[in-house]
């Protein structure tokens, strides 16, 4: 454990490093680091290794320098050992002065654990900072098999990185949220290594495909789930499926919500079907479309009821009151963005679309209740709503049928006017 | 017609007329190739006069305040009988009357028609000039919507970059640091107020020297001006004039009618700013170079440099009947018409390649 002037110390020697490594590493060749070794926040470590030549010593000293640990002023030597303080190379990484060298993928979890796990330590540099990781980690199926001695499995440096470890918060760390699947996919993309365990390697690709996707990557929203929003970070798991509707109700709260008090709860239960995932799979999960409901061909109910029975019955109806209501609500957006193209100010005709739109959001959120007359009242609603908008759009068609023919009108004026100034200027010339 | 006669005599007894009408009588305007150049001048003048007219309609309604601003340019457009008439014309004859004005002053230039002695007049234009952008940067702010908040942000910063005073010019033009309820206050104030008076006192200066001085001919029109019979001004070339402001007046109720001036969104100082943010397309050309400046040129930054160009540009385009020896002699000066080619074209160039989406 260090002391607090330790530590203080140590920033000194960071900011020392910031300076000097530049020139150091520009300097290049063994021998120039070894002439004058200067004493940094990775100690006589990085002043020795930024003038080594071979990229493998070399790079994790330059890693080093954005390194989210070397801010606090924690070295080298706080994972590696050794003294950082020693000049000559053959002392400061010398075993009798702690020197570990690199750790084994086995150790890793442990060794980051020796800080990430202690509260105490941890609270002095980032007190918000959860202090679980490894107690989770251990929970995961990544660290089981670690345990049991497979060591190709992930441990922390697989997705944080090393030298050159950044914030979690920070946008350009391997675990940012928009980067979390390609972090993953290293491994889970891999067909060989996958195939090892069992494990399908096109979830990536799945996942890349899915509504979740698009709207963390093109929409840039970070709130949609990524690979860890479902499986965890730290104790990754696959959610088993009983308890993929706790997965997805996290966020689709009120889905769960009508989807439990729905007869397909206990029906989907009682064939093993997952409760989300049923319908809308799971990587791959698109965004749901209207005609997804109803019995006919490729429909999510058609693949248990048909036409005759009750629920295929309920399934149509659902159908219909969402089509009606989706197709008024495209019909007043289109007639009501044509008024507005064409000048008009229709900001009590948009409250009113946006009122029909929630309303269909919600009559959507119904499906999973499975009960037509709940879907139907919020789809009424949202035609409603909706021909309000297009009835705001038949008056300002008729106002600029209005402006226009004002035009005509005064345009004629203009032009018997011109004709009349025309026929003067000819003759008062003449 | 006999009340007319009663009252014509009525103030001729007190005014004395006759001089005037004397004058009017006898008032010619040459006739040539390009006679229809000198109707640029009065189309400027009528689309002022629209401006005149909608500003004043305008200001029966319109509340200068950033809570109400907005609102109430709404309640113009969609309450006030005609509203968004009103509105729509008093946006499109402003950028009419600014291209009108171009328009004129080129073909001054290009008739050098500033030569002795008529120095006075092409000054009194071009301060005209700077006063009507003034009038079209100060009234873009005022509806208070969201790109024109964003775009009065970037032109008032630009200010900042005048060495010196730059800071303080800047907070007096925004009326704090940023742009808020106290900046739209103070465009109104100038807008309405400030403006106006200067471009009335500037105006009577112009129209006064171009009816005391009468048309320029250039040198190489005088032969067919001599040659052929003068324009009588009134009534001949008074009802010519009447056509073209009619012309104007068509195209501003076409443009009205088909393209209704936009409101936008309401100005919302805590968001980011919209992607595109452009000042009116009389500023394009010199929005656009400035944007295309390296921000270090030889250790001065771009953007005053390229302030300091501009503003050297200006007064060299000023001090042309000074500078242009050669149109004061009388004599051909092809420099100052290929000075000339080049700012036209740069000018229309630039804004024309970044309507089309090629500059910006």
């Amino acid at each position: 454990m260090r002391e607090k002037g330790d530590g203080f110390a140590a920033a000194v020697i960071a900011i020392g490093l910031l300076i000097v490594a530049p020139g150091a590493a520009a300097a290049g060749g063994g021998a120039a680091g070894r002439a004058k070794i200067t004493v940094t926040s990775g100690g006589t470590c990085q002043g020795c290794h930024l003038g080594l030549g071979d990229a493998k010593l070399h790079d994790p000293a330059v890693g080093f320098n954005h390194d989210v640990h070397n801010r606090p002023g924690l070295g080298c030597v706080a994972c590696h050992g050794g003294d950082p303080k020693a000049e000559d190379p053959e002392e400061a990484m010398s075993p009798r002065r702690g020197f570990r060298g690199v750790p084994k993928p086995s150790q890793i979890p442990k060794l980051c654990g020796s800080c990430h796990a202690n509260s105490s330590f941890i609270k002095k540099f980032a007190p918000n900072l959860p202090t679980d990781q490894l107690a989770q980690y251990r929970t995961s199926v990544h660290g089981k098999r670690l345990a049991a001695g497979d060591t190709n499995v992930a441990t922390c440096i697989s997705c944080h990185g090393v030298h050159g470890i950044r914030a979690v918060k920070d946008s350009r760390s391997s675990v940012y949220p928009t980067h979390v699947v390609a972090t993953c996919a290293q491994c889970h993309a891999n067909k060989a290594l996958m195939s090892t365990y069992g494990i399908p390697s096109d979830i990536v690709e799945k996942y890349k495909r899915s509504v979740h996707f698009e709207a963390l990557t093109k929409k840039n929203d970070l709130s949609a789930p990524t690979c860890n929003d479902c499986h965890g970070s730290h104790g990754a798991t696959p959610p088993g499926v009983s308890s993929i509707s706790n997965v997805c109700g996290t966020c689709h709260v009120k889905n769960m919500d009508l989807f439990r008090k729905s007869p397909h709860a206990k029906a989907f239960s009682e064939i093993g079907v997952g409760a989300c995932d049923g319908c809308h799979g799971h990587h791959d999960v698109t965004v749901p479309d209207d005609a997804k409901i109803g019995v006919g061909k490729g429909t999510f109910c058609g693949r248990c009821h048909d036409a005759s029975d009750r629920g295929g019955e309920a399934a149509s109806g659902i159908s219909a009151a969402l089509t009606l209501a989706t197709d008024t609500v495209d019909r007043a957006r289109t007639e009501v963005q044509d008024a507005e193209r064409k000048g008009m100010l229709m900001e009590k005709a948009e409250i009113k679309l946006q009122e029909s739109h929630q309303d269909l959001v919600e009559a959507r959120t119904e499906v999973h209740l499975a009960s037509v007359w709940a879907v139907t009242k919020r789809a009424n609603g949202a035609v409603a709503a909706a021909k309000a908008a297009l009835d705001a759009a038949a008056r300002a068609r008729k106002e600029i049928r209005y402006r226009r023919h004002g035009l005509l009108i005064a345009l004629a004026l203009i032009l018997i006017a011109l004709v009349a100034l025309i026929l003067k200027i000819r003759k008062i010339e003449q | 017609m006999r009340i007319l006669d009663s009252l014509y005599r009525f103030l001729d007894d007190r005014l004395d007329l006759s001089p005037l009408i004397e004058f009017a009588r006898h008032k010619e305007v040459p006739r040539h190739r390009f006679s229809w150049a000198y109707f640029f001048g009065g189309l400027t003048l009528f689309f002022l006069f629209v401006q005149i007219c909608t500003g004043i309609l305008l200001l029966l309604y319109y509340r200068p305040t950033a809570e109400a601003a907005f609102e109430s340019v709404q309640f113009i457009m969609t309450r006030v009988t005609f509203g968004w008439l009103i509105r729509s014309i008093h946006s499109w004859s402003a950028n009419l009357m600014i291209l009108s004005a171009f328009l004129h002053m080129f073909s001054v230039y290009f008739m050098k028609s500033y030569t002795k002695p008529r120095e006075m007049t092409w000054w009194s234009g071009f301060v005209m000039l700077v006063l009507a952008m003034g009038f079209g940067f100060s009234g873009y702010l005022l509806p208070w919507n969201k790109l024109a908040f964003f775009a009065t942000r970037v032109g008032t910063d630009m200010v900042s970059k005048v060495p010196f005073t730059g800071d303080w010019l800047l907070h007096v033009m925004r009326g704090g640091d940023d742009v808020t309820g106290a900046t739209l206050t103070r465009f109104f104030g100038i807008h309405v107020a400030v403006l106006p008076m200067l471009l009335t006192a500037f105006l009577i200066m112009h129209l006064a020297l171009v009816q005391r001085q009468g048309m320029h001919v250039p040198a190489s029109l005088k032969a067919e001006a001599d040659r052929r019979p003068a324009i009588r001004f009134f009534p001949n070339f008074v009802y010519r004039e009447l056509v073209v402001w009619l012309v104007g007046l068509a195209l501003l109720a076409v443009l009205a009618a088909f393209f209704p001036w936009k409101l936008g969104v309401k100005a919302d100082p805590f968001a980011s700013a919209p992607a595109g943010i452009q000042p009116e397309w009389y500023f394009l050309f010199m929005f656009e170079t400035l944007k295309k400046i390296p921000a270090m040129v030889f250790g001065i930054e771009g953007e005053l440099l390229g302030l300091g160009a501009f503003a050297l540009g200006g007064l060299f385009w000023f001090l042309i009947p000074v500078l242009d020896r050669k149109s004061q002699r009388g004599e051909r000066s092809r420099l100052f018409t290929v000075i000339g080619i080049v700012v036209l074209t740069y000018i229309a160039g630039t804004t024309i390649l970044t309507f089309l989406g090629v500059l910006s």
